[in-house]
């Protein structure tokens, strides 16, 4: 009698989406024989119906912690595509080749594609995260002594017809890394990816690398992230007094001014992409708001403020694949978490008589840096 | 739960949202002793294994024995 209405209890208490929990519970019933067993037993089910209601009360699907990493997650997805969109828009409107409209669509599905795929895989362990971080760190220290030069800067890696900016594809990772976990390797990973930054040189990138580790110097304040802002922002000041002076790149630098020359709206919709890819953590209600996702915001928010200021690509919305793998990259490691130069002369004929003049990444067929 | 010695309470929220992670999947089976109802049965996922692998190598220990699916 006590059995039947202690089990018909655990059945009410249980939310209707955990009524399968309730009845997985009751089955156990049976099987315990002695009384003061299944009294502890039963009073452990009351509670564990008890905290599903509670969570229910959040979500009537899904659990509490479910929410939080969701959230986040699921925004900075759907920005950085709608994001992608708007720049394919904008390659389209303003006359680009069709091959940089291609790359650039490309490697938006595949990063819907990968992070899609990966959207249940197991959280990466320290060990995995540190070693992501510190492989990044040493391709970019390997792009900045190896890599492709213009003029000064050595930023480039070239893999197969492609340009590859290194720099935009594992900085945002190594970040995010840093902010998941602060030990001596991923440390390390910082170190040597800012100072690969220097060596490039890259201001908009060491302005970044030192910006998200500040961040969490913060936020985690310990010796080991307080001595990596340090080095971050020594490294930051470095690239600063070395010269770092390229010319734009078409579809890729300037465009959030350049764009208003072709049409207003496509100016607009540029920044309106751009702000997108901040949208994120200002609709993440601030408790739910993790380190990680401060360092990703702050990356892709001092990229945007570095396009805007100055020749550096514009993340996501202008022309480059480096940027989206970077941003879907990062963003993959969150779950648990622009541009480039054409060169190719035959294929650029909306590119104005100015151009003929630019680097030889720009000018030497056929490869193309994304 | 023997085993280990989590207590229901914390022990079925938790296999809840392993289940939601996709860590875990579970399934009614038939019992063996008839008049008995189906039970419950867990088993983690490739991904559940991983994390489980991961955890433990934190934890410095190594996983002797293959995880199988038990009743709890």
């Amino acid at each position: 009698m006590m059995r039947r209405g202690l089990e018909q209890l655990i059945l009410w208490l249980a939310p209707e989406h955990r009524k399968r929990w309730a009845r997985a519970m009751i089955a156990e019933i049976p099987v315990i024989e002695d009384n003061r067993d299944f009294i502890a037993f039963a009073l452990g089910c009351i509670i564990a119906c008890c905290r599903f209601r509670l969570e229910s009360s959040n979500s009537p699907t899904k659990t509490g912690s479910s929410i939080v990493k969701d959230r986040f997650v699921t925004l900075a997805f759907a920005s950085g595509v709608a994001a992608g969109l708007i720049g394919l828009t904008y390659l389209l409107a303003s006359g680009s080749p069709l091959t940089m409209v291609i790359v650039n669509g490309g490697t938006i599905v595949a990063g819907i594609f990968l992070t899609l795929s990966l959207r249940f895989a197991a959280r990466p362990s320290d060990q995995v995260v540190a070693m992501t971080a510190l492989i990044g760190a040493f391709i970019l220290l390997g792009t900045a002594i190896f890599g492709y030069a213009i003029e000064d800067a050595r930023r480039w890696l070239l893999i197969g017809p492609f340009f590859i900016q290194t720099s935009l594809i594992f900085l945002p990772l190594i970040a995010v890394c840093f902010a998941k976990v602060q030990n001596i390797r991923t440390a390390l990973a910082v170190f040597v990816a800012a100072f690969a930054m220097a060596v490039q040189p890259d201001r908009a990138m060491a302005a970044m690398i030192f910006v998200a580790v500040a961040i969490v110097g913060m936020m985690r304040p310990s010796k080991l992230t307080f001595g990596a802002s340090i080095f971050c922002a020594m490294t930051f000041a470095t690239t600063l007094l070395l010269p770092d002076q390229l010319p734009d790149a078409p579809f890729v630098d300037h465009i959030l001014w350049s764009a208003f020359d072709i049409d207003l709206w496509v100016g607009l919709a540029l920044w309106a992409g751009c702000l997108l890819l901040v949208c994120p953590i200002l609709f993440t209600p601030k408790a739910e708001r993790s380190i990680m996702h401060y360092v990703f915001a702050s990356c892709w928010l001092t990229l945007i403020a570095a396009a805007a200021m100055d020749a550096y690509p514009t993340p996501i919305v202008g022309y480059g694949a480096s940027a989206i793998i970077g941003y879907f990259l990062s963003l993959i490691f969150l779950q648990t978490t622009p541009r480039g130069r054409l060169a190719r002369g035959d294929v650029r004929t909306s590119v104005s008589a100015a151009d003929e003049a630019l680097p030889p990444l720009r000018n030497s067929a056929p490869f193309f840096a994304i | 739960m023997q085993i280990t010695g989590i207590k229901p309470g914390t022990l079925y929220p938790m296999l809840a949202r392993l289940e939601d992670q996709a860590m875990l999947v579970s399934q009614w089976q038939e019992a063996s002793i008839e008049g008995r109802p189906p039970r419950h049965i867990y088993s983690l996922t490739a991904a559940g294994r991983a994390l489980a692998r991961s955890l433990l190598a934190e934890e410095r220990h190594d996983i002797g024995q293959p995880l199988q699916a038990k009743p709890i």
